[in-house]
Order: structure tokens, then C-alpha cells, then sequence
């Protein structure tokens, strides 16, 4: 069980429910969801986190606006973003680093995955 | 055959204004070669409209279709995950009840890690779900192309007498023209096969009682 709180921001309730899921499995029970940029700037207003994880490709606002946007705000310059998507091409990956997002995993995803790359940047 | 008569009455003018005129010795090959290519392109012109006015008039289905497929797969996912919820609090349940009996317990955490993984692999969903939104936004964008393209055709028509006058005759040349086998064979390669939701069971058993 770890008292960190995780933000993740995901439009596909499929995706929201394993994503929840797997979190409270490897401990996590502080969690917050957002269905899309706009949602999870709203909820990051009154809510401080330690790690975000967002999907790509979303209604609104993407991930790509999303990650831009937090980076640009002090509060959350340093915050750990975990990116979760489809979006599996080199081009991808290179524009995720440059936006200033710390990890990345391509869906589908297992657990172990998910809990490696939470422990790398929560460390 | 009225509509050959446009579609001639058409090229007899292209013809006349070539005999009218005098031509230069270099204009008039070009000239020739733009009568020829008139002539040959406008059968074309009338196939290919055809073709893709049949085309045009089935993408909306096909989108929807695609949507309906998304909107579908979402909800019996769903549902098998609220299955899985189940079984997994179950599980959870029967787990703490049986901590003192170590190897009935590690059996539930077999079975718990086979359901979890159930629930991983159900995120093909969300997956097939963006291939098919993808696929989807090309469709949209053709049938925006092609009406736009349609709209176009309309404003060349009313534009200039002589635009208005080759469109009508392409368009009696259509109206003239037996595509029938054409689109019977269009119809066929394009036929929706999946065809939900069009009549209820009771409906079928009162067919089949009458």
C-alpha cells in the first residue's frame, strides 16, 4: 500500500476500469480519473498529486495539449507523467520525451509493465 | 434516344465552332486533340459519376455501422468486466476466509491472476475501438470530398452556358444509360450482410405463425 496519489486521465471506460484496477491491485488507492485534458485540469485545480498517467489520443484535449500545459504551469513543471496509448511509432515515443513526458507505454499493457515503469518514476 | 441527341448536340457544337473558326496551322492540332479528348472523356465522365454517386450514397451506413460496432463492443465489455468485479470480490471474500489454510489460498491467487489477465486482455476494446474511429474519419472525410465535389459540379453548371450544357448531357447521358448490371454488381460487393436490429423476435415468430 503506498500513499501516493496518481491522476490518470483516460476517455475509454474500458481503459478506466483497468487502469483503476490495476492500481488498487499494486497498491494504490489514492486515485483520481479524468476523461480528457479539459476534466483532468479542472480536477488538478483543487487536487495536488504525485504522478499522472494519460492516454494520447482523447476528445478536447489530448494528451500531447495536456502534458504541454502542465509543463508550462510551475506546479506540476516536475510532476512524473506516465503516457498510456496506441500510439506505438518511433515519431510517437521521440515527441512524448520532447513534450517533457518521463515514461511510456504502448496498450496493450500487463501489469507487471505498469508496476515497473510506476516504481521507476515514483522512485 | 433523346439523350444521345444532347450528348450530340453537344459535340456537334465543339464541332462546328472547330469549322467556324480559322485556325491557325499550330492551334488547330490542338485543338483537335482537345475535340478528341472531350469526345472520349465525357462516356468516362458519365461512368465514373455514376460510380461514385453509388459509392457516395453507401458511406454513410458503412459509418455508422462502424460506430454501432464501437458502441457494441463497449457495452459487452462492460459487462464482462462487471462479471470479473464480481468474481474478483468473490474471490478477495473466500481468500480471507481461508488465510489459514495456505494452499487453498495460493489456488486463489491463481485463480485471481488468471481473471486479472482476462481483464488485460479486454483492452483490445478500446484498441479495435480507435482502429475502427480511424477507419471511420477517412469515410467521413471521402464523403465530405465527394459532396463537396458534387456541389462543385452543380456551380461549373450554372457558371457558363457551355459547363450547364455538357453536365445536363452527361446527365441525360445517365439517365439514358443502362447501368443496372453495374450497380446490381456494386450493390452486391457492398451489401451490408450485418443486419441488426431490423426485426424483433416476436415479429419473426408472428411471420412464421402466420
Amino acid at each position: 500500500m503506498t500513499d501516493k496519489k496518481i491522476l490518470f486521465v483516460e476517455d475509454s471506460p474500458t481503459m478506466r476500469r483497468i487502469i483503476l484496477n490495476s492500481l488498487n491491485r499494486i497498491g494504490f488507492n489514492q486515485v483520481i480519473d479524468a476523461e480528457n485534458g479539459v476534466d483532468a485540469l479542472e480536477k488538478l485545480e483543487y487536487e495536488e498529486v504525485d504522478l499522472i498517467i494519460t492516454d494520447w489520443n482523447m476528445p478536447e484535449m489530448d494528451g500531447e495539449e495536456l502534458v504541454k500545459t502542465l509543463r508550462s504551469t510551475p506546479k506540476y513543471k516536475n510532476t512524473p507523467i506516465l503516457m498510456i496509448t496506441t500510439r506505438g511509432m518511433q515519431d510517437d515515443v521521440l515527441n512524448a520525451i520532447r513534450i517533457g513526458v518521463n515514461g511510456y507505454i504502448v496498450k496493450p499493457f500487463t501489469p507487471e509493465i505498469l508496476n515497473k515503469k510506476l516504481s521507476e518514476l515514483l522512485s | 434516344m433523346e439523350q444521345r441527341t444532347d450528348m450530340s448536340a453537344v459535340l456537334k457544337k465543339i464541332e462546328e465552332l472547330r469549322a467556324f473558326l480559322k485556325f491557325g496551322d499550330e492551334i488547330f492540332p490542338f485543338i483537335s486533340e482537345l475535340f478528341l479528348f472531350i469526345q472520349d472523356i465525357i462516356p468516362l465522365m458519365v461512368k465514373i459519376n455514376h460510380s461514385i454517386k453509388d459509392s457516395t450514397n453507401r458511406l454513410p451506413t458503412a459509418t455508422d455501422n462502424i460506430l454501432s460496432v464501437s458502441e457494441v463492443t463497449e457495452s459487452a465489455t462492460q459487462r464482462v468486466m462487471d462479471k470479473l468485479d464480481v468474481i474478483m470480490a468473490e474471490l478477495d471474500e473466500f481468500s480471507r476466509e481461508l488465510e489459514a489454510k495456505p494452499h487453498l489460498e495460493n489456488r486463489i491467487q491463481r485463480i485471481q491472476n488468471e481473471v486479472s489477465e482476462i481483464m488485460y486482455v479486454l483492452q483490445f476494446q478500446d484498441i479495435t475501438t480507435q482502429q475502427l474511429e480511424h477507419v471511420n474519419r477517412i469515410l467521413q472525410a471521402i464523403y465530405e470530398k465527394f459532396t463537396n465535389l458534387f456541389d462543385s459540379i452543380l456551380g461549373v453548371k450554372q457558371r457558363t452556358k457551355v459547363g450547364g450544357e455538357i453536365l445536363s448531357a452527361m446527365e441525360k447521358e445517365m439517365k439514358g444509360t443502362d447501368f443496372q448490371q453495374e450497380s446490381e454488381q456494386f450493390r452486391h460487393k457492398t451489401e451490408d450482410k450485418v443486419r441488426l436490429n431490423g426485426i424483433s423476435q416476436e415479429d419473426i415468430d408472428r411471420l412464421f405463425g402466420s
